[in-house]
């Protein structure tokens, strides 16, 4: 199989994330989206119809059994990633995962070891670090335009009040942090490494998952992030990286929209329009360039263990009510 | 008077506050232990409620020795791999409705009880109500002549896309979280029905947001209902005889408890059926009851739930 032969893709569950994959899974030339896999067969049936897809399975068992397949983009419920990344892989595909993995540092190594037991690569679905937006920020950073790192500031956040939501249930382990705290979590890793000690604060709401979670991490070389999220705050999103010589911030770090950083230095404001790209699409091709080795994954289990050893000890904070280190 | 029955909560869900009540009113019933997946999360839980053993996984629950009935309201795809794993580890179970889609699943989940010696119950709470023993026995006593018609309706506005019972990943839909109560009802004052015919309509995340159903259950007994995320509030359910008319107004939550026949109001007892489902439970855990629903009851909803999907999928009438 040459290196531009596209890879073949599978998705398991018809969730509504896929509506921002499917597009540019379709539009890569890397990537051909053969098979959707959902609990009930007609509903998999209906699903590959209104999307084109050639496959239609009606359980993820059956798509895993499909020969054919060499990848599989997971968005099921956060509980059920490691679970099903691990039967994917075992099944012998290469998985992508939509984001967080798990919050439990024991399950994010599990997935791995299953992965590399099975000589397959396994990669969660930040999407906003294949955005050329993420990348920009960091060759600024290291080019040294803010000077030394001292700080990362960001925030995401929404609101949202039905109890039954997937986000507000404890039991498939919703939540601010989860949801969208972990995106803080990856931006401030990024910039900073890995944190040293953490602390977390939160406001759990009558639904039993936090409501508001703001934390602080302490990095190497005293570098500090602070960042807040919320299920039951305005719209937010915002991240601020500042250096002893002035700050880079981002209106739009995740979503990456409209792509564009400001740098703030010597009292002035400098503007750097971005072109806009599609993240999905960027971070299926990533993948799939690796699996035909081509390219390397840009995330892979040292990322995705640093993430969740970020929030299992923000959780674990937040609840004992002191700072936790991490050796 | 036997010891009180041992009972541990699987998840911190919502629906619990319901059970818990019930369980407070009821001397038969200690709640032990709950578990969520987080120890931080089961240990506030268990302070807040009151609740000696809080369990930082649903496995750990399912080892403590000191739990003897597990109640599940986990989502509706965890259902009966919960159960299982919980009838497995020697627990008798209450399973939150609808047990599952699938006939095959709900045969395998008491497949294993019946093995491991357990209870297995499937938590329509509605069905201890005297307002349902009440309508059941004035059918039955032909207070509204020869049976020929029900209706029934259950609905309610629900926006979110996201919420759990929108998903298909979880097994979601009206017909599962409402409709269930509907087919409930018909089968219990009519029998199991011989032929269904259903249509959907399909919301955008995947799952029925509305559905109606027709039964056909022999002998010239027709059902009919509807339910709906994408409607106003409605409740009710109408039987109809040869010589008469009997209607429940609020039959899944019983509020104001009565059965109208004829126009005519008859009141029953204003009782809590969360606390009659946990009594009946527990007293057939310790052999002083029989469940009022085991695996019959069980297995023709969801021969029923399955056909209906069956129908509205191939557009034709499935026969059971």
């Amino acid at each position: 199989m040459g290196l531009d032969t596209p890879v073949k893709w599978g998705i398991l569950s018809t969730a509504d994330i896929n509506r921002k994959v499917i597009p540019g899974a379709h539009a890569s030339e890397k990537v051909d989206l053969v098979a959707v896999a959902s609990r009930d067969q007609r509903r998999a049936e209906g699903y590959a119809r209104e999307w084109e897809i050639e496959r239609a399975y009606g359980s993820y068992e059956a798509l895993l059994d499909d020969a054919d397949v060499e990848a599989v983009y997971i968005s099921l419920p956060n509980t059920l990633h490691c679970d099903w990344s691990i039967r994917a892989v075992e099944a012998g595909k290469h998985v992508l995962c939509e984001k967080p993995l798990s919050r439990h540092v024991g399950d994010v190594e599990s997935a791995f070891d299953a992965a590399e037991r099975s000589g397959r690569i396994l990669t969660e679905a930040f999407m906003y670090r294949h955005n050329p937006q993420t990348a920009r920020l960091r060759q600024l950073v290291d080019d040294g335009v803010i000077g030394e790192v001292r700080l990362v500031r960001s925030c995401f956040s929404y609101s949202l009040y039905d109890a039954e939501n997937i986000r507000l249930r404890t039991d498939v382990e919703g939540g601010s942090l989860m949801d969208v705290g972990c995106y803080c979590v990856s931006g401030s890793r990024l910039l900073a490494g890995e944190p040293e000690q953490v602390h977390g604060h939160q406001f759990v709401g009558p639904s039993g998952t936090d409501w508001v979670f703001t934390g602080a991490m302490r990095f190497p070389e005293d570098v500090f992030a602070q960042f807040d999220c919320g299920t039951a705050l305005p719209e937010r999103d915002e991240l601020e990286v500042i250096g002893s010589e002035g700050s880079l911030f981002l209106d739009d770090p995740w979503h990456c929209v409209v792509p564009s950083i400001e740098l703030r230095r010597d009292g002035r404001v400098e503007r750097i329009d971005l072109e806009h790209a599609d993240s999905y699409r960027l971070e299926i091709e990533n993948l799939s360039a690796a699996i035909r080795g081509a390219a390397e994954p840009l995330l892979g289990r040292e990322d995705a263990v640093g993430q969740a050893r970020a929030l299992e000890a923000l959780f674990r904070s937040a609840t004992t009510g002191v700072a936790v280190s991490l050796g | 008077m036997s010891e009180p029955v041992r009972w541990g909560l699987l998840s911190t869900a919502r629906i619990n506050e319901a059970i818990l009540q019930g369980a407070r009113q009821s001397e038969s019933t200690n709640v032990v232990a709950v578990a969520s997946r987080d120890q931080g999360r089961a240990d506030g839980y268990a302070r807040e409620h009151g609740i000696d053993h809080a369990h930082g996984s649903y496995e750990a629950l399912l080892a403590d020795d000191d739990v003897e009935v597990v109640y599940n309201s986990l989502p509706n795809s965890l259902h009966v791999e919960w159960s299982i794993r919980a009838l497995e580890a020697g627990k008798h179970v209450l399973c939150e409705k609808p047990m599952d889609r699938r006939v095959e699943v709900v045969e395998r989940a008491f497949d294993t009880a019946e093995r491991e010696g357990r209870l297995l119950m499937e938590a329509f709470m509605y069905r201890h109500h005297p307002q349902t023993h009440r309508a059941a026995q004035l059918v039955r006593e032909g207070a509204i002549g020869e049976l020929r018609q029900l209706r029934s309706l259950f609905s309610f506005t629900l926006a979110d896309d996201a919420d759990v019972r929108m998903l298909p990943e979880l097994d979601g839909g009206a017909l599962m979280d409402l409709g269930c109560y509907c087919i409930s009802m018909q089968r219990l004052l009519a029998g199991e029905p011989e032929l269904v015919f259903g249509r959907q309509r399909t919301s955008s995340t995947g799952v029925d947001a509305g559905f109606v159903a027709l039964l056909d259950f022999g002998g010239g007994l027709f059902g009919e209902f509807h339910c709906g995320f994408d409607l106003p509030e409605g409740n009710g359910l109408e039987a109809i005889g040869s010589t008469g008319r009997l209607v429940v107004p609020d039959p899944v939550r019983c509020r104001d408890p009565h059965v109208e026949v004829d126009g005519e109001r008859i009141d029953v007892e204003d009782i809590d059926r969360y606390f009659l489902q946990v009594e009946n439970f527990g007293a057939a855990v310790r052999g002083e009851a029989e469940p009022l629903l085991g695996r019959a009851d069980a297995l023709g909803q969801v021969r029923v739930i399955e056909a209906l999907y069956r129908s509205a999928a191939s557009g034709a009438a499935v026969s059971l």
